[in-house]
């Protein structure tokens, strides 16, 4: 099909037009029933680009849920005192008035509902679905030169598994015994038993059921992202010409993949023991002073199969942003990214390693302390590869003429967290010191800095540098710089002095501390960790006030290329069509960063080698 | 430390100790530490800090000073439910001598709340120990009855399924400990007496007594006393050794005896 566009051609359009593959696409696709109305262009849309924005958008949604359950929380934990009644209109029952002194307070049940949910939401929603959703879809297809995923169907049914998910896990905060509330991680026999904890019951169900949804949903989204990567790149595009995005999202779906329905098999058993009377994970329990007949199960075994999926979960969570900090810092150093291949090999090692590292969660769960051994030695040996990741990222903006932007400040930001977090992860990965800060704030602080704060800080980059290939518009730098400091504060302000909490001594999942002389004597922390908690959320308002402003009113992009990057998505129009490319689509002849390459700003992949260029490739 | 649970995981925490432990239905875990300062020791050595002079209880000033009130906490460090952040309990550190003071005092739950009840799968045997402390038990009271008038010992254990003559498993612990007597001293020869309580018709009663002295002497005879040593007699509810009017009494009235006639 020939060039249709009514503007002059750009130097990119002529070069796909000269050197581009002509699949036909738009000889068969053009005006077609996929995108013939608003429903299917909009809902229930198999565009990759639709679907990226509908899991981006679903995940701030949960964003907000899951942070606001922090807060009310947080105001439990830092004034234990003060009065809750005013929350009553959002929270009805599970604030109890004192008739006599009006003083409400936060029901225990739901405290606990409340940990767990917020734990639930961040982890699978928010930092699964809505950080590898959004950005799998938006750019393996536009990375790699693809008209679109493998099936964009599945795609498709992925976003709306999700949603189902999500819609379940809603309805559960509604039940009138209150959504699950025996932590993120449901140990049985807490969760098993529905006559444990009021969240045991309905809400446990809900629970299991939601995130069977969204396993499905990762799956399906997973398989399309393995093909689409092993088989839609464009010509040219080798393993070793993919940006390091692309190799992010390949390998986490890779570990998804394998991971992920281990822990569908736990929840099975777990629905067994809880519906069907099996004893997988219950032996000898007394309920009101009588035995239940369950007998020979262990609840060890539930764990081991949780923390198969939960241990390679946080790389799930973590190699997307670093593959999107990767990406803008190499973009905003206007260097290429330094040691691509050891970045490459380094989240491949990452990835085999984080399967063999799952019991460094269970040092002090009665597992054999010889066991430990083993998993404290791969756990450490994870510090290597991430220290090369985190070298080569400090490598790459060294002695660069940095540009200092909304979305590169949240990539060097997601560097510090990724190193603060990092190096407590060695104290816990020692299962002797373990024995002190297991189940503390220590390990509160360390996972949420290193895969909580940072994921976020690698999300936020993202959105930042390619809101302008979604929206065709930019989000305002100067709130968006705003957004970064009050973050980057705020973050630090909350969950450094949980450091110092946990040190001490103060177990994790406590609803109040009073009721112990060792752990009572941390008021004014506390408090000062829920102030800064609300500051930094007020900053996240800004950010959807920003998001949402300037997908309609915000600058509008004129150049296709606002950042100056060399990968293909940039070689688009301003507003991608369905099919991506509206002629041919492109060949690539180099590797993603070239960079300050012979005295050129950078080089697009899809130009060819200049006559006697020596190629950077690897 | 020997550690477990009954109904959801727990942790066994103890933060002064640095001590953490998953508690586990069906899995007992253990912990092993040495404690070094003794409550008492620690405390006098917060006494020597300012902040501990303080009342302990910010709202009664007269309460004492939080040092004194020191005391080593165990908390739970496993999400258990919604009680989870008030599992308190307080830990005692003492001096070697004083622990083993309490420990000698004390009976292991299944000696003193399961031994001999019916969901005692060993009820009807002993343990290597109880057949010791039994034995002496049972020499000391021949013993004594030899240097008596009355020249009588009642059976401490030889007990009879209910309304019958048929011995229970434990009694024959005590009639070995007889014949094992018996075959020491040549010389001695002994009247079984069978007694009963006031419960049931007197000629049943006799017969019943009459019988079980019989089986007692049967019982002997088959371990190899020989029986011209041995004579059997019962006596019903003629002869109480307490009022037939309680419960306690009467269980003191069903007796099984034996009298010294000649030694």
């Amino acid at each position: 099909m020939a060039h249709v566009a009514n503007h002059p051609m750009t130097q990119e359009e002529e070069l796909i037009e000269k050197l581009g593959y002509d699949d036909h696409f738009h000889e068969h696709h053009e005006g077609d029933r996929y995108q013939s109305n608003f429903i299917n262009t909009y809902v229930f849309s198999m565009d990759h680009k639709i679907i990226a924005k509908q899991f981006l958008i679903t995940g701030m949604f949960w964003a907000l849920i899951g942070a606001g359950m922090s807060l009310i929380f947080r105001l439990q934990l830092g004034f234990p005192e003060e009065s809750m009644a005013w929350l009553k209109p959002l929270l009805g029952k599970w604030i109890i008035i004192n008739a006599e002194t009006g003083m409400g307070t936060l029901s225990q049940d739901f405290y606990y509902a409340l940990v767990t949910m917020h734990g639930t939401i961040l982890v699978f929603f928010v930092l699964t679905a809505g950080l590898s959703g959004t950005f799998s879809n938006l750019l393996i297809p536009l990375q790699l030169g693809a008209r679109d995923m493998t099936s964009p169907f599945l795609n498709m049914l992925s976003y709306w598994f999700f949603f189902m998910s999500g819609l379940i896990m809603f309805f559960s905060l509604f039940v009138s015994t209150g959504p699950f509330s025996g932590g993120w991680t449901a140990y049985p026999p807490l969760s098993a038993l529905p006559q444990a904890s009021a969240g045991s019951g309905a809400g446990m169900t809900l629970w299991l059921l939601s995130l069977v949804f969204f396993v499905v949903s990762v799956l399906l989204g997973g398989i399309n992202y393995i093909t689409t990567v092993l088989n839609l790149r464009t010509k040219g595009m080798t393993m070793w010409r993919m940006p390091l995005t692309i190799w992010a999202f390949f390998v986490t779906a890779i570990i998804g993949l394998l991971s992920f329905p281990v822990l569908v098999s736990g929840f099975l058993l777990l629905m067994f023991d809880r519906g069907m009377g099996t004893s997988f994970y219950l032996s000898e329990i007394f309920v009101g002073g009588q035995a239940l007949d369950h007998v020979g199960g262990s609840p060890v075994l539930y764990q081991h199969l949780f923390w198969f999926l939960g241990h390679p979960e946080v790389y799930i969570i973590i190699l997307p942003a670093m593959g999107l900090v990767s990406e803008v810092l190499a973009v905003h150093a206007r260097k290429p990214i330094f040691g691509y291949k050891a970045m490459v090999f380094s989240i491949l090692a990452i990835a085999f390693l984080s399967f063999i590292v799952w019991a460094h969660h269970m040092f002090m769960s009665g597992v054999n302390p010889f066991i430990s051994n083993f998993f404290v030695v791969f756990t450490l040996i994870i510090a290597v590869p991430s220290a090369v990741k985190v070298f080569n990222w400090i490598s790459t903006i060294y002695a660069s003429n940095f540009r200092f932007t909304a979305a590169s400040m949240f990539a060097i930001g997601f560097v510090s967290m990724f190193i603060s977090g990092g190096l407590t992860g060695i104290f816990l990965g020692n299962s002797a010191i373990d024995i002190q800060q297991h189940d503390t704030y220590f390990v509160v602080a360390h996972f949420h800095i290193v895969m909580g704060v940072a994921a976020f800080f690698g999300m936020f980059a993202g959105i930042y540098n390619w809101f302008p290939k979604m929206y065709g518009r930019f989000m305002n730098e100067t709130l968006g710089k705003i957004h970064f400091w009050g973050t980057m504060i705020g973050a630090y302000a909350i969950f450094w002095p949980m450091h110092y909490i946990g040190m001490a001594g103060v177990p994790r999942r406590y609803y109040r501390f009073d009721t112990f002389a060792s752990f009572s004597h941390f008021d004014d922390l506390n408090k000062f960790i829920t102030i800064a908690a609300i500051a930094t959320f007020a900053f996240q308002v800004l950010f959807v006030v920003n998001f949402f402003y300037s997908i309609w009113k915000g600058k509008k992009m004129t150049n296709p290329n606002p950042w100056g990057a060399t990968t293909l998505e940039w070689t688009t129009n301003i507003k991608p069509v369905h099919g991506n490319w509206t002629g041919k689509i492109p060949t690539v002849h180099r590797w993603a960063y070239d960079y300050g390459k012979d005295g050129k700003e950078f080089i697009s992949q899809i130009t060819p080698l200049a006559e006697g260029e020596v190629s950077s490739d690897h | 430390m020997r550690i477990t649970s009954k109904d959801v995981l727990h942790n066994f925490y103890l933060p002064h100790f640095r001590v953490k432990m998953d508690a586990i239905p069906g899995i007992p875990t253990y912990f092993v530490f040495e404690p070094q300062k003794t409550n008492e020791e620690f405390r006098q050595q917060l006494r020597n800090y300012p902040e501990y002079q303080v009342p302990s209880d910010p709202k009664d000033p007269s309460s004492k000073p939080k040092w004194e009130a020191f005391d080593y906490e165990l908390a739970c460090a496993e999400l258990c439910g919604n009680s989870h952040f008030a599992m308190r309990k307080t830990v005692r550190i003492v001096e070697m001598e004083e622990y083993e003071m309490w420990a000698a005092q004390q009976k292991s739950y299944y000696l003193s709340n399961i031994r001999f009840k019916d969901e005692d799968p060993n009820k009807e045997k002993l343990f290597s120990s109880e057949i010791e402390t039994r034995k002496e038990e049972f020499i000391e009271l021949l013993d004594t009855a030899l240097i008596t008038a009355k020249k009588t010992v009642q059976f401490s254990y030889v007990t009879f399924a209910t309304g019958s003559e048929k011995l229970t498993g434990v009694s024959r612990y005590e009639l070995d400990n007889l014949v094992e007597a018996m075959k020491e001293k040549k010389g001695l020869r002994i009247q079984l007496a069978g007694h009963t309580d006031d419960i049931g018709e007197d000629a049943l009663n006799l017969a019943l007594s009459q019988k079980r002295a019989d089986a007692v002497m049967k019982y002997l005879v088959s371990k190899g006393v020989d029986a011209s040593r041995l004579s059997a007699k019962g006596f019903g509810e003629s002869q109480p050794v307490a009022a037939n009017d309680s419960d306690d009494n009467r269980a003191q009235n069903r007796r099984t005896e034996f009298r010294v006639v000649g030694q």
